[in-house]
């Protein structure tokens, strides 16, 4: 098994904490992007996750899913299931994303009904994600070589300070145009995101509404998600999160997505 | 021996262990189709309620599913079974599932190549749902998994034959120039229930990254009977009806390009049987090859579109058969969801190159809830009358559904 690059947490915060302002003057863009991509955040990680779509008039769906995933250096291998609504309860997920931008990723999808896993492209990441305002290129891990990356201000979001980064895809034909998102700079995590479309108007907004240290982790437990444009919302809510659970390297294969199930 | 396998699933509960984990899950489903032409009879009207239980132990599970149809159109449908009901063990790197259970292997949508271990009910022919076609089977399972590679066993000791429209049946083909088929031994041409007509055989399936291929063997039975010893006493074809043994060889690959996964599957049998042009002489033994490739394209924008092009080859051909050496058939599906994945539009379309005819099933589902989806299509068969499609051109159809689950 391939040990992983990240820094641990306390690292991370030392450096920041001793650089202080001479080291924030001195970061760009992708240096920021960087940090925040190798965030420490475990080996492995398992969590429920609720996720609840509010469309304009108010109506809620919930979708309910288990999630595992592991890290093998720059690269991750998620297995996920679907415990809500009935008609995809046991829908599964395995994928093998990698960091490298220029390799597809591994997909294989399990459908219950047909008792039958089957391999899917690993391309359709700008779809929604199961209906909701996030795609799946948006729930996956994007390289941080997949943008240019911009600092172009620092400011206090919910009172913490935060560097503001603007990111602009190098696919011109990407959904996004750009995307502005603060950083908090305790928890070099996300805490909001402004999603611009291709003719460059507004489309998405994300929010980070619950940031706690679990397990000596930074986690976002709730996370709202709206599209202004059509006045959609979604809210990721993560319940029993767990780091280091020592998941073996078996588990995130074909087999256990055969089976279906999770023991 | 069934009783036996069905047993197997209970005995976790029968000791009234505290289970772990229980799930129920099910569905309540209705189904009406009307032909769309004179005499616009019922095509299909039938409502069924399945539940499924799930009961987990440790490394244990136990599941059963019992479905529930009142068929108005087919009558011999009514009734409750037990689909599926199975115990099972998994550990790391082994698994044994025992009891009635599906078996699916091989890579294509909507044909038989390594597909044939759960024989299927073609009742209504196609115009079920794949996943409703399947008819489980009575045996065990092994897996032995040694990521990548997967290999897994498989022994099935009760022979099950598959189902075909009974006399009742609207999709029901008559096949013999008006005579009416008359079997002398239709309640003793199944194999014994013995060791000896068990079937088994394997599969080695690996999982690489940017491909998964897989090899097969099976040594099974016919799913369909031959007719032997035939003879025309007035206006009946008297024969004896067989099921014979055959088994296969076969291939598999799955390879993601972009926005396209590549797919195949081939497999070679020995010992099947052909129907002569002259239907009073004896059918034909004749190995076969079968195989098939396929585009999945999912170019975004909630869009997909598979090709398919499937190939039945007949090797030692004599031309006697009623059956082209060479018989060629291609599939489209195409799919749309909308609102949010709220509203799925389907087309897919059989056309058999052959006989230059088709079948056509659209259909369109809408979410009322995440629980409850409304859906609404048509069937339509179209071509020549000597087609396996064509000749159900009386049956195109208009459908409604209805899927509660839960």
């Amino acid at each position: 098994m391939k040990k992983t690059k990240k820094l641990s947490l306390p690292a991370v915060l030392f450096l920041i904490a001793v650089c202080g302002t001479a080291f924030s003057q001195q970061l760009k863009g992708r240096d920021i992007a960087v940090l925040v991509d190798d965030r420490p955040n475990g080996n492995d990680r398992t969590m429920d996750m609720v996720m609840t779509l509010i469309n304009r008039s108010g109506k809620t769906r919930v979708r309910e899913m288990v999630s595992y995933s592991k890290d093998y250096g720059k690269d991750t291998k998620t297995l996920f299931f679907f415990r809500e609504p009935a008609d995809v309860k046991g829908v599964g997920f395995l994928t093998w994303d990698y960091n490298n931008a220029s390799r597809d990723d591994d997909k294989w999808l399990y459908l219950p009904a047909l008792r039958k896993e089957k391999r899917i492209s690993g391309s359709s990441k700008n779809d929604s994600f199961m209906g909701s305002d996030l795609t799946y290129d948006d729930m996956g891990r994007r390289a941080v070589d997949e943008d240019t990356h911009t600092l172009i201000g620092e400011e206090n979001y919910e009172g913490h300070p935060c560097w503001v980064i603007e990111s602009v895809p190098e696919d011109k034909d990407y959904i996004y145009s750009k995307v502005i998102s603060r950083v908090r700079k305790d928890a070099l995590l996300k805490v909001k995101g402004e999603f611009y479309d291709r003719q460059g108007k507004l489309l998405k907004i994300s929010k980070v509404t619950d940031v706690r240290q679990h397990s000596g982790f930074w986690v976002s437990f709730r996370t709202e998600v709206e599209n202004v444009q059509d006045r959609h919302k979604t809210v990721f809510e993560m319940k029993n999160v767990n780091f280091d659970k020592g998941l073996g390297d078996s588990f995130f294969q074909v087999s256990t997505l055969k089976r279906g199930t999770l023991r | 021996m069934k009783k036996f396998f069905l047993l197997c699933a209970f005995i976790p509960s029968l000791c009234g262990y505290a289970y772990s984990d229980v799930k129920v899950m099910g569905n309540a489903d209705t189904y009406h189709a009307v032909q769309v032409k004179d005499p616009y009879a019922y095509m299909s009207s039938r409502t069924s309620a399945r539940v499924d239980a799930q009961f987990t132990m440790d490394d244990t599970l136990a599941f059963i599913s019992i479905k529930g149809e009142k068929n108005n159109v087919v009558e011999t449908e009514t009734g409750v079974e037990v689909r599926e009901a199975y115990a099972e063990y998994v550990s790391e790197h082994f698994e044994l599932r025992g009891g009635r259970q599906l078996i699916i292997w091989g890579k294509a949508d909507g044909f038989q190549i390594t597909d044939i271990i759960c024989p299927k009910d073609y009742t209504e022919f196609l115009a079920r749902d794949f996943d409703e076609m399947r008819i489980a089977v009575d045996g065990m399972k092994a897996g032995i998994n040694f990521d990548p590679v997967i290999i897994q066993l498989v022994w099935l000791p009760v022979f099950q034959p598959a189902e075909f429209p009974g006399e009742e049946s609207p999709w029901r083909v008559e096949q013999y120039d008006g005579n009416r088929l008359s079997v002398r031994n239709y309640d003793a041409c199944e194999p014994e229930h013995n060791i000896k007509n068990s079937e088994g055989g394997g599969r080695i399936s690996v999982n690489l990254p940017g491909i998964d291929f897989g090899f097969s063997y099976f040594y099974t039975w016919s799913d369909s009977p031959s007719l032997h010893n035939r003879g025309l006493t007035g206006t009946d074809l008297e024969a004896d009806m067989e099921y014979h043994r055959l088994s296969f060889y076969g291939a598999e690959f799955s390879i993601p390009a972009g926005d396209f996964v590549l797919r195949g599957e081939s497999a070679f049998y020995t010992n099947c049987y052909y129907e002569q042009d002259n239907y009073t002489e004896e059918p034909l033994k004749k190995n076969n090859v079968k195989g098939l490739a396929g585009v999945d394209w999912t170019p975004g924008g909630n869009w997909t579109v598979s090709v398919q092009v499937y190939e039945d080859y007949i090797c030692g051909y004599v031309k006697d058969l009623q059956q082209s050496q060479n018989s060629v058939v291609s599939t489209l599906r195409i799919e749309k969801k909308l609102f949010r994945e709220q509203f799925t539009l389907t087309t897919m379309l059989f056309y058999g190159f052959n006989d230059r005819d088709c079948f056509d099933r659209t259909s369109a589902d809408f979410a009322l809830s995440d629980a409850l989806h409304v859906l609404a299509g048509f069937d339509i068969f179209a071509g020549s009358e000597d087609g396996d499609y064509g000749r159900y051109s009386d049956n195109s159809e208009v459908w409604g559904r209805m899927k509660y689950s839960f």
